[in-house]
């Protein structure tokens, strides 16, 4: 695997105040599906608007695929490798009827009629919008116009999709759809960085990197980081259910792994925890 | 209340007039208005009315939606008619008062309503059946030779395709935060002038704030969409090739003219 | 004892006579009483936000009749002003309505139109601040400075400030990390204990509510699909399940368990209530 995102000794202030991000060093490799966690005002936000150019470091270096975001010169190149899905679907849907949405942006990248029609068809199948091709955008519920607002993106066929708290203003079936969608799309290669505070879309990342204050607080495996559960509600945070199950149950003396993340793993831990002790109790009865 | 506002509203479908070509709709959009303030006999009118309702049908837009267009007007509606019915010179009907009623004021009172009538409803029906990016597209392109004059026709209609999207938002925000400032004890119904524009402020602060975070939101979407402010080599999803509906449609409607002017010249029933 | 609120055949119908024309809460029957905790579920278009908006008045039933303290909100001479002074309704996002210059101008608003005396409206401040927990050195400051988290405290406490019977919060915890989210509940926890107010909250996520409320009110294509204690809704996981509701994971986790033919209980909603029913099934050895 080979680095595609890069940030060298990042720093950012909007004034001298205060360093919303601190010395950040982080490399992403090509295809890799990154979770970026944080309590409100830690800078993910500030930190995903760095990967295509909306903000630049004050100190320090960010490149996309080699690129540097600071060069004025390569700002149309990286836009088109890095797309962005934003947190209120309202506010990034330009048009009111669905396929001139997702259309936009090949339009602006002068993309030939007969290629935008494919690609527009090719992005609403992949987010499973086909259907509402024809429809005004302001009718549709927040999940369906974050799957436009996604299709829009990968209309533009990214190497790389950044996602700023694309689920927080969606309800329960909208944000499931969303996760959905995103795990496919870095199925097929591209890289994802998702940022959320749901611990639960998190633990389904290849690796999680928690900011705390504007610096690395952790970084490594859903496995590894969601072990540390006491750092992490210290800075405001959270481990999925099944993890503080387990937590719980090893406070009382009972010996399961930590390292337990979803539903999947949890029941097995615990089949074989309720098989294991089925068996003593049955022993027990014999003798 | 607020809903009630039907102007910029889209109704998808896929009926005749939805398919013609934006620029040729908005090219009959108006003519038909010139045609409107070019008849001026009741034959002519019949003819006008007749054909308005005949392409209200073809839209497949029920005529309702269309009247609920008028229902802000009726007010303007009704006062031109007064004015038109008392304030006309010619032969009077009746005399009461400072006021007379002239057989020529009420054909013109007449007139003047049915004419804003059929006004409302061709604007509207541009509107209705014309999503606003293919209306804006349309008229970015009809007014694509003024560019070259230096005149930001490009810039132009982005910010209309933009306000047309944001129209139902905001709409619907300002419904939202009246409710809430309602749930507070506000109170918009009551109270004299200065009351009542005082009681606009809980709305209007927040409405703004809320307006300038999504133009900031949207802004920087729109960057990250490749989006780089101007129309040089941007390509277009709606394609405009004019099919022969459109050429049926102009010369349709060169034959209506054709046929008004002519009405013109025939009084019916002594008008 | 009667009932604080009372729904007698409840529908209302949004656009009537356009195409847009949409049942939003169909023939719904309830009672509210006094000092009730009451959790509001139900998915996206169920009808929830219909339904709490009639309770304060802003919308009038297209037919059924909506009660307080017994007398019908909408007969002549019933003060629809007074009844919003009572039902207090906390709206989705309610930082997005702050409007004043300073946190305590902005909390003065309802109590301000109440014409309440301005001594009665200044403790009102201090106490409502205090109940969301908010330091009292900020009510000079400009709301839009502040944090999210704090501006929605800000929004709550004004509503809190009018000292309602009946306090109505939609969505609460909406867009808030974990921390925020826990803190938030808490307080309202607190405030209902400490005025013995009635509190409604409607909400996606049903460990919050598991966690808070005595009461579920499940609302399921525009009608009550089941109203009664938490345990006894909770008890029929596999019903909440099946109707589309996003049940905890962990909650899925003991489902799947029990299925299994494990003897475990489904109407698990929090990593502690799961530990301590994994303890007593096991526990065999321990006692």
């Amino acid at each position: 695997m080979s680095a595609v995102i890069e940030f060298q000794n990042v720093s950012f202030r909007y004034n001298e105040e205060k360093d919303i991000l601190k010395n950040i060093s982080l490399t992403i490799e090509k295809g890799d599906f990154v979770a970026v966690l944080g309590h409100n005002g830690s800078g993910k936000s500030t930190l995903a608007k760095h990967i295509n150019a909306i903000l630049l470091p004050s100190e320090g270096k960010v490149s996309v695929d080699g690129l540097d975001t600071s060069d004025d010169n390569n700002l149309a190149a990286i836009r088109r490798k890095a797309g962005m899905v934003f947190q209120n679907p309202d506010n990034q849907i330009i048009a009111t009827v669905v396929e001139e949405d997702v259309a936009f942006a090949l339009e602006n990248l002068g993309v030939p009629r007969e290629e935008m029609v494919r690609r527009v068809d090719e992005s609403l199948n992949a987010v499973g919008m086909i259907e509402f091709k024809k429809h005004a955008t302001t009718k549709l519920s927040g999940g369906q116009k974050q799957r436009i607002a996604i299709a829009g993106v990968i209309a533009m066929r990214p190497d790389i999709i950044v996602f700023d708290e694309p689920t927080a203003m969606l309800d329960p079936q909208g944000r499931e759809d969303v996760v959905n969608i995103t795990k496919k799309l870095n199925e097929q290669g591209i890289t994802v960085i998702y940022i959320t505070h749901y611990m639960e879309e998190a633990a389904q990342a290849k690796r999680v990197v928690v900011l705390n204050d504007g610096e690395i607080l952790i970084d490594g495996t859903p496995h590894y980081v969601f072990q540390n559960a006491g750092l992490l509600t210290s800075v405001g945070l959270d481990v999925p259910q099944s993890t503080s199950l387990m937590f719980l149950l090893r406070n009382h003396g009972i010996k399961v792994p930590l390292a337990v993340l979803n539903e999947e793993e949890c029941i097995s831990v615990l089949t074989d925890l309720l098989n294991t002790k089925e068996s003593i109790n049955g022993s027990d009865f014999k003798g | 209340m607020i809903k009630d506002i039907t102007i910029g509203q889209y109704f998808p479908g896929d009926s005749v007039i939805h398919r013609l070509d934006p620029r040729v709709k908005i090219v009959l959009a108006i003519l038909y208005i010139a045609f409107l303030f070019i008849i001026q006999t009741a034959a002519a009118y019949l003819f006008a009315l007749a054909v308005t309702f005949i392409l209200v049908r073809l839209t497949k837009i029920p005529l309702k939606m269309y009247l609920r267009g008028l229902k802000p007007l009726l007010f303007i509606l009704i006062f031109t008619a007064f004015l038109n019915v008392f304030y006309s010179t010619g032969e009077p009907l009746v005399k009461f008062w400072i006021f007379t009623v002239t057989s020529e004021g009420i054909k013109n009172a007449i007139f003047m309503m049915l004419r804003i009538f059929m006004l409302v409803i061709a604007t509207s029906m541009l509107t209705y059946t014309t999503s606003p990016i293919v209306l804006t597209g349309g008229l970015e392109r009809l007014l694509s030779p003024l560019a070259k004059i230096k005149i930001p026709v490009h810039e132009f209609s982005m910010m209309m395709t933009i306000a047309l999207r944001f129209i139902p938002t905001i709409l619907e925000e300002t419904d939202k935060i009246m409710n809430a400032q309602k749930a507070r004890g506000a109170d918009f119904e009551t109270g004299g002038l200065i009351k009542r524009a005082k009681a606009l402020a809980p709305i209007l602060i927040p409405l703004f704030i809320s307006a300038f975070r999504r133009a900031d939101d949207l802004a920087t979407a729109m960057e990250c969409r490749c989006y780089t402010g101007s129309g040089e080599g941007r390509t277009h999803y709606v394609s405009y090739s004019m099919s022969s509906a459109d050429y049926v449609s102009l010369l349709v409607l060169a034959a209506m003219i054709a046929a008004a002017v002519f009405l013109n010249f025939v009084t019916v029933m002594g008008f | 004892m009667d009932p604080i609120l009372k729904a007698e055949n409840l529908t209302y119908v949004y656009g009537e006579g356009t195409p847009f024309e949409k049942t939003a809460i169909n023939n719904i029957n309830l009672e509210i009483f006094s000092n009730d905790f009451i959790g509001v579920i139900g998915r996206t278009g169920s009808g929830k936000s219909t339904l709490i908006q009639h309770f304060n008045g802003i919308l009038r039933p297209t037919s059924g009749i909506i009660r307080y303290e017994g007398n019908d909100c909408w007969a002549k001479g019933f003060s629809r002003s007074m009844l919003r002074f009572n039902v207090g309704l906390v709206f989705q996002y309610p930082e997005y309505q702050l409007f004043e210059e300073t946190v305590e101008k902005d909390i003065a608003f309802g109590p301000s139109n109440m014409g309440i005396t301005a001594e009665e409206i200044e403790k009102r401040i201090t106490e409502s601040l205090h109940f969301v927990g908010l330091d009292d050195t900020l009510r000079k400051r400009s709301p839009f400075e502040l944090s999210g988290g704090q501006k929605r405290r800000v929004a709550i406490a004004g509503i809190m400030a009018m000292d309602p019977k009946v306090l109505i919060l939609d969505e609460p915890t909406a867009g808030l990390d974990p921390k925020g989210r826990d803190e938030i509940l808490q307080r309202i926890s607190e405030y209902r204990a400490e005025k013995k107010s009635t509190v409604i909250i409607v909400s996606h996520n049903m460990e919050d509510i598991s966690r808070v409320c005595s009461k579920v009110l499940v609302m399921h294509d525009s009608r009550v699909e089941m109203f009664a204690p938490v345990k006894e809704v909770f008890e029929r996981s596999e019903e909440l399940c099946a109707i589309g509701l996003n049940v905890p994971q962990i909650t899925r986790v003991f489902i799947s368990l029990k299925e299994k033919g494990f003897n475990v209980p489904s109407s698990v909603y929090t990593p502690e209530q799961a530990c301590s029913a994994l303890l007593n099934v096991i526990g065999g050895e321990n006692a």
